[in-house]
């Protein structure tokens, strides 16, 4: 009988002699980040906005949606998409939409899947997200993709908006990353990171704000 | 793609006497050098995390054969497909299979190195399923059948005009423009459509977490997402080397990757994705399917020698110090990998004989090691590889050097074996040295000497030699 590529394959990598493994090396110190609330929130907005992204700080939910007000006004949002995590939904955002006029497409209240992706891509001017977590370090987003914070979301529209209570900031993503994988339960089933729209430099390095992905990224945080 | 390896001296040439790419290259390998720097000293000790980080990439090759192991188990427990491929042949039937299987019209595919290795792109076209690269940079050079003129921006140094030109022809856009901002929108809303109606996706894999069975993929654009998470289907094609111990390592070496590549401190998108969608779900792909390919790595992993080629997490890092680079630019290296790195590793998955100049053409200068954050040390593998083709080495596929050149290096090794044999031939030498170098007889004489001597000039030997002048002086003192 023929030999199947995986027996090939190991039975090559099976002859490699037993791995000499030295100590590493000893990890060199994090940089120094400010720990505290507001020296957190501060170095994110700071490395959010040298990403390109959009960092606003408001106090509650209330400001919150006033923001996302103005945001709409400005960037001439009439139709949003919009996630079901925990942030989101407690925002009442359709009821927010009723009162400014805004149509609010909720990415749960789809069963095909196709319906979903045209609107996704063709109708919606923005996707609202919540985050799981944030990162002052790098100004980073991470969001748990599960069905209540769908991939395209954050993705397809050409306007991301996520928004997060403060205490979900952390400095280094080493503080709660490793967590999620510890248990194969609470693993999902994508993890993004997000820092800043999408962008390229591929045409004469010619540096490009929105590529393929949005070409905004509004990130608010709340508290 | 066409390897076109053999024609490195030939198309350095050709790259030397473009205005254009020579402008180019002045700034490119600058600027993105610079920008490393810049994002390196966001550490606090920038030389002690590259250390690390190599150590990291140490143990996870030398343990491969363990992690691969559990990397399987851990990718199958997620419910990931996981198919092993010998060679691209066997790695590209199996994708093929999948498209047909699933009657796929298109694909799109995230930027991919082994895929450009594996020529996936032209199988798949030539069985009639159509191609969308969706980076930026790889959809251009896929319309103008180039290959990567660098690691990380494989169109980087194509002109706008030839931009404009190639998108206008293919239907990209139908209305003209130089702006890469608006070049770049134009190739986003053809994309968009094909992103939306996908059913199929192809990516690479920048790393496998052993223990959770998680692959990750680091992007700018965007394009990676989508095509992970609009379609039904989706295929992430590795090689063995991609495979990390653990999570934490992993999200070390996103450090090190994102900084010596476009020196951000992360790229704008990395996603994690363990296994397939999960229940009540409405995007992701229903079937993740993970092929891990060797194509030539599992035979080189067992000379030690080689080991750290596979080190490599291809930041680009290398290129932008090299000085060779700086002068012929990506596209002399003939294939998929270019600079040092492709110095490495051309002629370790292609053979010694098929890039004779490749792991020639180095100062020894080692600034590619300096900066590699994965502790490569390419100097030292140029070297071995002359080494193994000179002494012949079957695996590599060694040709031998030219009768005259060994003839030439046996007597160099006669004549420094003993001073009596090197004064003998100096005194020979001195004269017909001198002669030589005032005709331009010694280039025709010593042939292997011929392209050495093209840029060089060696300087006039005094008729005696230092010894002969003590010799004299003394005997004129005691006189």
């Amino acid at each position: 009988m023929t030999m199947s590529a995986r027996e090939a394959i190991f039975k090559q990598l099976n002859q490699m002699d037993p791995p000499d493994l030295k100590p590493r090396p000893p990890e060199i110190p994090q940089i120094d980040l400010p720990d505290d609330i507001d020296g957190r929130i501060e170095t994110f907005m700071t490395e959010l906005t040298a990403k390109a992204g959009v960092a606003h700080r408001v106090e509650n939910e209330e400001a919150a949606r006033k923001l996302l007000t103005e945001i709409a006004a400005a960037e001439q949002i009439n139709t949003i998409l919009i996630a079901g995590d925990d942030t989101t939904s407690s925002l009442n955002l359709k009821e927010w939409g009723e009162k400014e006029g805004v149509s609010v497409l909720e990415a749960s209240a789809y069963e095909d899947k196709n319906d979903y992706r045209k609107d996704g891509f063709e109708a919606a001017d923005a996707g609202i997200t919540g985050v799981d977590f944030a990162f002052s370090e790098s100004g980073t987003l991470a969001i748990r993709h599960n069905s209540k914070n769908a991939r395209l979301i954050s993705l397809a529209p050409p306007i991301h908006i996520a928004i997060f209570p403060a205490e979900r900031l952390y400095r280094y993503y080493e503080e709660v990353i490793p967590q999620v994988y510890a248990e194969q339960e609470g693993i999902p089933s994508q993890m993004t990171f997000i820092t800043g729209p999408s962008m390229t430099a591929d045409i004469a390095a010619t540096p490009t704000i929105g590529m393929h992905g949005p070409i905004k990224l509004f990130a608010i945080v709340v508290g | 793609m066409e390897i076109k390896t053999e024609q490195f001296v030939e198309i350095g040439k050709r790259e030397m006497n473009d205005p254009y790419a020579q402008t180019f290259l002045k700034i490119l390998p600058e600027v993105l050098g610079v920008m490393r720097e810049v994002g390196m000293a966001s550490y606090t000790d920038p030389k002690g995390a590259s250390t690390y980080g190599a150590s990291i990439r140490r143990e996870a090759v030398a343990r491969m054969p363990e992690l691969l192991e559990q990397l399987e188990s851990s990718l199958i427990a997620n419910g990931t497909r996981v198919i092993w491929a010998r060679d691209a042949e066997e790695a590209n039937e199996a994708i093929l299979k999948i498209a047909r299987d699933n009657n796929i019209k298109y694909v799109t595919k995230g930027k991919s190195m082994v895929t450009e290795e594996m020529n996936t792109n032209e199988m798949l076209i030539k069985n009639g399923i159509d191609v969308y690269e969706s980076d930026l940079g790889e959809l251009i050079i896929q319309l103008l059948k180039r290959p990567p003129f660098h690691i990380v921006g494989p169109a980087i140094n194509v002109p706008v005009e030839e931009i404009r030109d190639i998108f206008l022809e293919k239907g990209i856009m139908t209305e003209p423009t130089l702006d890469p901002t608006e070049l770049g929108r134009a190739a986003r809303i053809f994309l968009r459509e094909k992103f939306q109606h996908l059913e199929m996706g192809i990516t690479g894999v920048n790393m496998a977490v052993a223990n959770t069975g998680t692959i990750i993929n680091v992007e700018n654009e965007g394009n990676i997402r989508f095509t992970k998470s609009s379609p039904r289907i989706q295929v992430s094609v590795m090689s063995l080397e991609k495979v990390v111990p653990n999570m934490k390592d992993a999200l070390y070496i996103l450090r090190l990757l994102c900084r010596n590549c476009t020196g951000q401190k992360l790229g704008s998108y990395i996603t994690f994705d363990t296994g397939p969608k999960k229940e009540g779900e409405i995007d992701g792909p229903e079937e993740l399917i993970v092929v891990i390919v060797d194509n030539g790595r599992s035979k080189q992993l067992l000379n030690p020698e080689l080991r750290e080629a596979f080190h490599c997490i291809r930041c680009g890092a290398c290129l932008n110090r090299c000085p060779v680079y700086a002068k012929v630019g990506g596209y002399a290296y003939g294939w998929a990998y270019s600079g040092p790195i492709g110095q490495v590793l051309n002629p370790l998955l292609l053979g010694l004989d098929r890039t004779q100049d490749l792991y020639r053409a180095s100062t020894d200068c080692g600034r590619c090691k300096e900066v590699c954050p994965s502790g490569v040390n390419h100097p030292r593998i140029f070297r071995y590889y002359r080494q193994q083709d000179v002494e012949g080495n079957k695996e590599l596929r060694s040709v031998k050097r030219p009768w005259s050149e060994r003839q030439s290096f046996k007597a160099w090794q006669w004549a420094v074996q003993s001073r009596k044999n090197w004064d003998r031939s100096i005194r020979m030498m001195r004269p017909l040295l001198n002669k030589g170098i005032s005709s331009p007889g010694l280039r025709r004489w010593v042939k292997p000497l011929n392209s050495w001597m093209k840029s060089r000039n060696l300087q006039t030997m005094p008729a005696k030699t230092f010894h002969e002048r003590w010799k004299d002086l003394e005997k004129e003192q005691s006189q």
